[in-house]
């Protein structure tokens, strides 16, 4: 029961959450259509991964509603949405400190989307996602002996032992060497011909240009923007928002014009 | 009647900050989560009863006496926490909790289980058309509880140290960073919680008979008001003793003495669950 | 689960399993040596049971209120319809798992150090009431005359649980080889990796599938119903039961301290911290000093928090590694 390609995976309908009287999301709108990848890009607190909280389930929002192929998951708890196919990776990497990678990329398998039946042979699986991020070679070691890049890589395999349809990567390039960010494009390239959806942020925009369909920045919690890549980062808002400027200015003159797309 | 109600509710009240103080000071500074509390309050009223009882020390000059040895104890509980590991809050409390086992047992061993009382002279005013009486202890303990709580405040607004205190209470990261020696700061917190430990220890012990198992209620009231008033907030403290004294004081009169522990354990349950940020971090982020 | 070598823990278990089923047999060894060893499986089946929770990743300072409940609903039982002691035990333990339920629901959100704190004031609820409720639970006086633990028939043979230190040592070793066998299945199962995995990272592990809420759950109704089992035998055991005897905080404070010394995140820590801690404190500092012989409990706490954070089996099982 492959999705057609030009189904919508996932959407999002006026999102918005707010926190002690700070509104951290307002009114955001998405759509992802299958085996999509779309970049999610703007500077720190625009609310990128607060936006992955809340499609994941790790927070309840305000007003809004989010929808995975049809099904209404908002609210829902994240097991649960992680089971409908959904998975994640996390910013500050959040693996099992004190189990294996092998221990850890099992918790995946055994509670994943397939997760029950027969589940103590899933050994053989977990090495095989484990060599797929180059990190068989250190899959007996306690997790917190790895170095920041093979963290990274072990939240990819892990999320991906839970047969997820959609991948959120959050910033799984920031802060690594050129190489490493090439290994980085590589693999989410390769996800991508396994059929899965991505969604990814990318504060640094190491990786966004060279595989993204598409680029929906965001600021403030607010979405700015949306298009191809080129539109997008060349779009003045956005620009101007990395560099900080006062945004007051802006705002009056141009923002009514230059959101195309929103919904 | 009431006004007498009130007046006991306002004296047991600002005892009651008083206790507290200590803690939320500690709390605040350090994220130490000191269960020992009540325990080390238990020893100054115990050490001014053995000063009062067998040595003829006058009760006022007690007072200083277990000032000064709490002040010594707290900075020595303070080196012992230093070694505990992350997470500091939940491992301070633990080994707290092993530390008030100790000295419950110390104080049985030395003491025994009978209870004591610090005699005081018996002196009160009264006003007989208010039906009010004030006895002398009573005024001791508005008095010093008020004194102690004006003190530490005005430390903490007006002085260059309570700046660099106040700025490790909002964050202690952020403080170390900005060139505080944060650590000087947890002895300090420590040595000015144990004054204030010591002040309050004799003062229990005129109000209340000692004995060795008493602790973890005046270790239980302290939690309560430092979440009630929010970390580290001074006037807050004050409010949340008046609040629980009376609240303490209204369950005596219409259920009866036997259910008043009751009263500061459900209190408890209920700010925690309502405010269970109350003893994190003073910061207004999202959750993650 | 990647199985490493079989042999030498096995062995290890093995051994243990038939020295101690098999030494009250052969006539070495006093009375109270049959007590205190006793007692010892007693005490370490409580320090299974709470740790069964703790290995969720919180620490409780209230279990008493479990222990306290399971023995007020078994001497209840007992004072007012004479009940079979089987019947009083099991519906004690249930009294105690409808207070974990209570505890589910209230404190749902609690992690660390507010959740050991509301735990901690919890244990005042029903030790209040209880002390209170004179009409129904004869309030502060206590209550006395409570029958003992049956005898069995057996073979021919008659014993009285009650009475024989011999008989008690092997019900209470039945007793915690049971509870031992429910967490040691915490370990080595897939709901064993649910608990590790909350415990460890519990965003991380919702993420990845793990019922969080329903795991922690099952772990804490299993701790307090094991809990209050203990609590509902120990009427049956002194013959009566009073409020700061079943809801004191030694009882909250004892299998902390034993799970903690033994090691929490071992399968068998908390044995081994019973059946170390227990008959030394019972043989050697209870001598020493009469009064307040438990303060070693929270010496140890201390030092084993400062100087073995993994508690004492898990130092051992690394100086066995290097060894």
């Amino acid at each position: 029961m492959a999705p057609n390609k030009a189904q919508v995976c996932l959407e999002l309908r006026h999102i918005e959450i707010g926190f002690g009287g700070v509104p951290l999301l307002k009114d955001i709108g998405l759509r992802v259509e299958e085996q999509e990848i779309v970049s999610i890009i703007g500077p720190n607190g625009a609310g990128k991964t607060t936006l992955f909280n809340v499609i994941c389930g790790h927070l309840h929002p305000d007003r809004g509603t989010v929808l995975f192929r049809g099904e209404d998951i908002t609210r829902r708890p994240p097991h649960h949405i992680c089971h409908r196919g959904i998975g994640r990776t996390f910013q500050i990497a959040r693996p099992f400190p004190e189990m294996t990678p092998w221990e850890n990329v099992m918790v995946g398998l055994s509670f994943g989307k397939r997760g029950r039946p027969g589940w103590a042979s899933h050994g053989d699986e977990a090495m095989e996602l484990l060599a797929m991020v180059q990190l068989e070679h250190k899959a007996q070691l306690p997790a917190r002996e790895l170095t920041l890049s093979e963290l990274r890589r072990l939240e990819v395999a892990r999320a991906l032992a839970t047969r997820p349809d959609l991948l959120l990567l959050d910033e799984i390039a920031a802060g690594l060497s050129p190489q490493a960010v090439k290994q980085a494009v590589d693999l989410v390239k390769g996800l991508r011909s396994r059929g899965l959806t991505l969604l990814i942020i990318d504060h640094f925009l190491n990786l966004t240009a060279k595989v993204s369909d598409r680029l929906v920045a965001l600021d403030q919690g607010e979405k700015i923007m949306e298009g191809t890549p080129v539109e997008v980062l060349q779009c003045p808002d956005v620009i101007s928002a990395y560099l900080g400027e006062s945004r007051q200015k802006v705002v009056k003159d141009d923002k009514i014009e230059s959101h195309p797309e929103s919904n | 009647m009431w006004l007498q109600l009130a007046l006991n509710a306002f004296t047991l009240g600002s005892f009651y900050a008083l206790i507290a103080l200590g803690f939320s000071l500690i709390f605040g500074i350090t994220r130490a989560f000191n269960l020992a509390h009540g325990e080390m309050v238990l020893l100054g009223g115990y050490l001014a009863y053995v000063l009062g009882t067998y040595w003829q020390v006058p009760f006022f000059w007690t007072l200083p006496a277990c000032m000064l040895t709490l002040l010594l104890l707290a900075v020595l509980l303070q080196a012992l926490l230093q070694h505990v590991r992350e997470p500091f809050e939940l491992n301070s409390l633990v080994v707290t909790f092993g530390l008030a086992l100790v000295l419950q047992n110390g104080m049985l061993v030395l003491f025994s289980a009978n209870h004591r009382l610090i005699r005081n002279a018996e002196a009160a005013w009264s006003l007989p058309s208010l039906h009010l009486t004030l006895t002398q202890l009573q005024a001791w303990l508005i008095a010093l509880s008020l004194l102690a709580t004006f003190l530490v405040s005005i430390l903490l607004r007006k002085t260059f140290l309570g700046k660099a205190l106040r700025a490790t209470i909002q964050d202690r990261e952020a403080a170390r960073l900005a060139g505080i020696p944060v650590e000087r700061m947890s002895v300090i917190a420590f040595a000015v919680g144990g004054i204030l430990i010591g002040l309050a220890g004799p003062l229990y012990g005129s109000t209340a008979y000692l004995h060795p198992w008493g602790g973890m209620e005046a270790t239980l009231i302290a939690v309560v008001i430092t979440i009630f008033a929010g970390v580290g907030r001074i006037r807050g403290v004050l409010l949340g003793g008046w609040a629980l004294g009376l609240a303490e004081s209204l369950a005596v009169v219409f259920l009866g003495t036997s259910w008043r522990e009751l009263v500061s354990a459900l209190v408890l349950i209920i700010l925690l669950i309502l405010r269970p940020e109350g003893l994190l971090r003073v910061s207004y982020g999202p959750v993650r | 689960m990647m199985k490493k070598t079989v042999n030498p823990p096995v062995l290890l278990g093995t051994a243990f399993l038939l020295f101690f089923s098999l030494w009250p047999l052969t006539g070495v060894g006093t009375d109270l040596h049959c007590r205190v060893l006793g007692f010892a499986f007693y005490y370490g089946a409580l320090a299974l049971a709470w740790n069964l929770l703790a290995l969720t990743g919180v620490i409780s300072l209230g279990h008493a209120a479990f222990f306290g409940l399971g023995a007020y609903g078994s001497a209840l039982l007992d004072h007012y319809w004479k009940l079979s002691p089987c019947i009083t035990i099991l519906a004690g333990g249930g009294l105690g798992t409808v207070y974990g339920i209570l505890w589910h629901l209230v404190f749902k959100k609690l992690r660390g150090a507010p959740f050991a704190l509301a735990t901690l004031a919890s244990v005042e609820v029903p030790k209040i009431l209880i002390d209170n409720w004179d009409g129904l639970t004869l309030g502060s006086r206590g209550i006395t005359g409570i029958s003992d633990l049956p005898s069995l028939q057996w073979a021919g043979l008659s014993v009285l649980l009650g009475r024989d230190p011999r008989a008690l040592y092997y019900l209470f070793f039945a007793l915690m080889l049971t509870v031992g066998w429910v967490h040691r299945r915490a370990f080595r199962s897939r709901w064993g990796w649910a608990i590790r995995s909350i415990r460890e990272d519990e965003t991380a592990a919702a993420s990845l599938g793990v019922n969080v809420v329903r795991t922690r759950f099952q772990a804490l109704l299993l701790s307090a119903f094991f809990t209050a089992l203990c609590g509902a035998i120990y009427p049956h055991l002194l013959g009566l039961v009073e409020p700061p005897l079943v809801f004191s905080l030694h009882l909250s404070a004892l299998p902390l301290v034993l799970s903690i010394f033994g090691g929490r995140h071992q399968p068998y820590g908390p044995i081994l911290g019973a059946l170390v801690l227990y008959p030394l404190d019972q043989l050697l500092f209870h001598s020493l000093l009469p009064v307040g012989h438990d303060a070693v409990y929270g010496l140890v706490v201390i030092l084993t928090l400062l100087f073995f954070p993994q508690g004492i089996g898990a130092w051992l099982q690394t100086r066995l590694r290097s060894a």
